[in-house]
């Protein structure tokens, strides 16, 4: 397996939330920052943390564990938002921890039955984890 | 594609931007010199300096149509400038000008559109030409003796052949159908020459007449290029001509002779040169404006902004604490640096901003073109035309500006006969007027015409089976917004600008797609107007900005009226519990921001904190709030779809902004919490 073809190679970001391992297609990842002062919007859902101001961009932030129905998570000085871009919208996701960067083979990703899900697929990790894959589309959208 | 050259795909941007500029250049000197008695010698240079530029530029594209086309009008003009004296029909003047703006204009759509072929201009060039030559028999009398032709050179291949064509007497243009016999041609031989050798010259049509088109080719199959030739349009023969031996070497190739003539044209073209020297300075306020990208503009923006934020961080970096007491001449930098970011700041945000005169200008264009074939002689008048909006918001005004203009002209104002029978003596107007209104751009295009009949719209509606509740239900407004639903149309008649039912429908479906609103009054005899209401998505607004708990917001002054400090005698309460202020013996519902966006405060005494009192399109309501921040400047950003789908904008926040110490403040949109709480 390690001495597939790269072009088949995925690379994805994995971070942690709510205690459990996820990750993100890392080719949409624009930055990893620090947590900011964030502006609260009112009257809008409670995982929508406010916007940002990034390099004079306003961008949205959500709170990726209250979204995925995590209470109580609490933030430190090592967690971070990840900001990603798709289709020209950029959003953060506020994560706990971000983990590393790994390359994964397509057999290594099962794509989730049910296609609605925030979470798209199911990646196994060489040691035999097993990370969800978050959906970024659908945050973008829904 | 391939419409234009490979390799100048990267000067298309450029090209036809200038293009469009020239155009426009030259539709203001059209429309300005149409109403004068004459075109003066300035305009007529000036016309004529348009055209060969657009035909110089045309043909590094390797738009062989365009260029051809802008050729015919240079040479129209080039006549006018050379012979001042030459007498010529005004009328049939400006039309062959107009039209071909017109169809350069087009092609430039042409060009950026994929699915379109680039449109054959040869008969257009054929009447501007004819009229040309019309205009230069005017002056001599005496056709100058044609060249004659050599028809083979010395030393030429014994494989050139020479067919020699001639046309009938009444062929119009024969030059421009041996241009397209010559196409035709191209399919079954290789043309070498021609004699003559340039058939855009402005001698070819005479040559052509008198001596025939003699076509010098190679070719396999004989008797086919003669079938085809003989087949042609006006064609009277086409014979082979036998080579003969050359006749005396002494005598000049006749054959160039044609484009020697252009070229001492050409030559005097310098010697005009003092002339032109002096237009241009003339014309030195023009070319004092560069044009940018505007998405470089954007970038600008952003970065400016970036700069901004970092210098605050900068001067106000804790580090410097260490240093306190030897710091006095980088505070006094830091003083300088920040004024200049400050101008910094001002300046980039004023350059995306044009006044809307842009768009309203082309109107008159319109109008004119509509006067002419109407015969309704409606003026067109222009209000505000110098409120400054954001770049984007002018170019998404044209199209619908141009439909409700035409519109306007077509259906709007009334036949001169039923004015007068109907005792209407002011002249039939236009009106476009342009103003700010609380965050939004407000275009109005108003007629003093028929004005529309809501009865007879919801009549119609039910024929076409689009209304969606019983009649009788309708309001009038209800009524004449139904016009704006597709297939529908209250002119029976189908004309030329209008008539269609698709072309309201696509005016309201291009505002609404920039978040627009449109909006239809109507008055049966007194006229109609059409209201476009434009979020002023990048421009600047002045806001108000209030704290509520630990949230900013930030108002439009605009629709700020009065603020002021809550007298308890003042305040009443109704038996619901709402609590109404007095303002000058009327009153005012209180909105509470801090309950409406469910923001904790600690500030719950209306006379503690501070009372703005509010009116947006005549809702009014006082909004309470902790205390007044400041005034600031700012630049409105949409909030990201991914917010808005939260109905953001429908809770009562129409946008946010970054603020100069890179803050982010939210804006309340006045109107909508009222709406919220009050309905409308």
């Amino acid at each position: 397996m390690a001495n597939d073809n790269t072009a088949e190679r995925i690379r994805l970001l994995t971070f942690f939330v709510g205690g459990e391992q996820y990750c993100a297609d890392i080719s949409s990842v624009t930055d990893i920052i620090k947590i900011p002062a964030i502006t609260y919007i009112p009257l809008l859902p409670e995982y929508i943390l406010g916007v940002i101001n990034l390099r004079g961009k306003v961008v949205p932030i959500a709170d990726l564990a209250l979204r995925l129905g995590v209470v109580g998570e609490e933030y430190d000085d090592h967690s971070c938002i990840i900001v990603f871009s798709v289709r020209g919208q950029s959003a953060g996701l506020m994560v706990k921890r971000v983990g590393d960067v790994i390359d994964v083979t397509e057999q290594q990703v099962c794509p989730n039955v049910n296609a609605r899900s925030f979470i798209s697929s199911i990646v196994t990790t060489e040691e035999g984890n097993f990370l969800k894959k978050i959906n970024l589309d659908e945050i973008t959208e829904a | 594609m391939a419409k234009f050259d490979e390799g100048m795909e990267s000067m298309l941007d450029t090209y036809i931007f200038e293009e469009n500029q020239l155009l426009e250049q030259l539709d203001e000197i059209l429309m300005r010199t149409e109403k004068a008695d004459s075109i003066l010698p300035d305009d007529i240079a000036e016309i004529f300096r348009i055209m060969h530029t657009i035909k110089g530029s045309s043909s590094m594209m390797g738009l062989a149509n365009m260029q051809k086309l802008s050729h015919a009008v240079e040479d129209l003009f080039s006549i006018l400038r050379d012979k001042p004296e030459t007498p010529y029909d005004k009328e049939i003047l400006f039309g062959l000008v107009f039209d071909a703006s017109d169809s350069l204009k087009n092609e430039i759509d042409v060009i950026t559109d994929d699915s379109a072929e680039l449109t054959d201009f040869t008969q257009q060039i054929a009447k501007i030409r004819a009229y040309a030559d019309v205009m230069k028999l005017s002056t001599e009398s005496a056709k100058a003796s044609l060249p004659k032709e050599n028809v083979f050179e010395e030393g030429e291949s014994d494989e050139v052949l020479a067919l020699h064509v001639k046309y009938s007497d009444t062929c119009f243009m024969p030059s421009v159908r041996a241009m397209l016999l010559l196409r035709s041609l191209g399919s079954v031989c290789e043309v070498t020459r021609t004699i003559p050798a340039d058939l855009d010259a402005d001698n070819a049509n005479d040559i052509i007449t008198q001596n025939g088109l003699y076509i010098k080719l190679i070719c396999d199959d004989k008797n086919a290029v003669q079938s085809i030739a003989k087949v042609a349009m006006d064609v009277v023969s086409a014979e082979w001509y036998e080579n003969k031996a050359p006749q005396a070497a002494a005598e000049e190739k006749p054959a160039e002779q044609p484009k020697e003539q252009e070229k001492s044209q050409e030559e005097q073209r310098p010697a005009d040169a003092s002339k032109k020297e002096q237009k241009s300075s003339h014309s030195a306020d023009k070319s004092s404006i560069i044009s940018v990208k505007l998405s470089k503009l954007d970038a600008l923006l952003d970065l400016v902004g970036e700069i901004v934020i970092t210098e605050s961080s900068v001067t106000s970096s804790p580090d410097l604490k260490a240093l306190e007491g030897s710091l006095e001449r980088f505070n006094a930098s830091a003083r300088n640096l920040k004024k200049l970011t400050d101008e910094l700041q001002d300046v980039v945000m004023s350059i995306r901003m044009v006044p809307v005169s842009n768009a309203f200008t082309k109107m008159s264009r319109v109008v004119r073109d509509m006067n002419q074939k109407l015969k309704k002689n409606v003026e067109l008048v222009f209000v505000g035309q110098e409120t400054e909006v954001d770049k984007s918001v002018v170019d998404i005004l044209n199209d619908p500006l141009m439909h409700l203009v035409r519109n306007a002209v077509d259906h709007g104002i009334e036949e001169p006969d039923v004015r007068a029978r109907n005792g209407k003596t002011e002249k039939p107007t236009v009106t476009l007027r342009a103003e700010n209104e609380s965050g939004e751009v407000v275009i109005t295009v108003e007629d003093n015409g028929a004005g529309m009949d809501h009865l007879k719209i919801l009549e119609k509606a039910k024929k076409k089976g689009i209304l969606r509740k019983p009649e009788n239900e309708y309001t009038k407004q209800e009524a004449l917004s139904l016009i704006m639903k597709a297939g529908f149309s209250t002119n029976d008649k189908v004309t030329e600008y209008s008539g269609r039912g698709v072309g309201m429908d696509v005016v309201c479906q291009n505002i609404e797609k920039v978040g627009g609103k449109l909006v239809v009054e109507s008055d049966l005899g007194v006229g109609s107007k059409f209201i476009i209401r434009i979020p002023l998505s990048l421009s600047i607004t002045d806001v108000m900005q209030l704290a509520v708990g630990n949230t900013e917001l930030s108002v439009p002054i605009s629709s700020v009226k009065e603020i002021f400090k809550l007298k308890p005698e003042t305040l009443v309460r109704d038996t619901e519990g709402t609590e109404l202020v007095m303002i000058r013996n009327r009153c005012y519902p209180v909105i509470r921001l801090s309950e409406y966006f469910k923001i904790p405060t600690e500030v719950t005494e209306l006379t503690e904190g501070i009372m703005l009192f509010c009116e947006d399109s005549h809702m009014r309501a006082c909004l309470f709030a902790d205390r007044l921040v400041g005034e600031q400047q700012i630049v409105v950003k949409p909030f990201s779809p991914l917010l808005t789908q939260y109905n953001i904008a429908e809770n009562g926040l129409s946008g946010c902004s970054i603020l100069a110490d890179g803050s982010i403040t939210l804006i309340a949109d006045v109107k909508a919490i009222i709406t919220n709480i009050f309905g409308s």
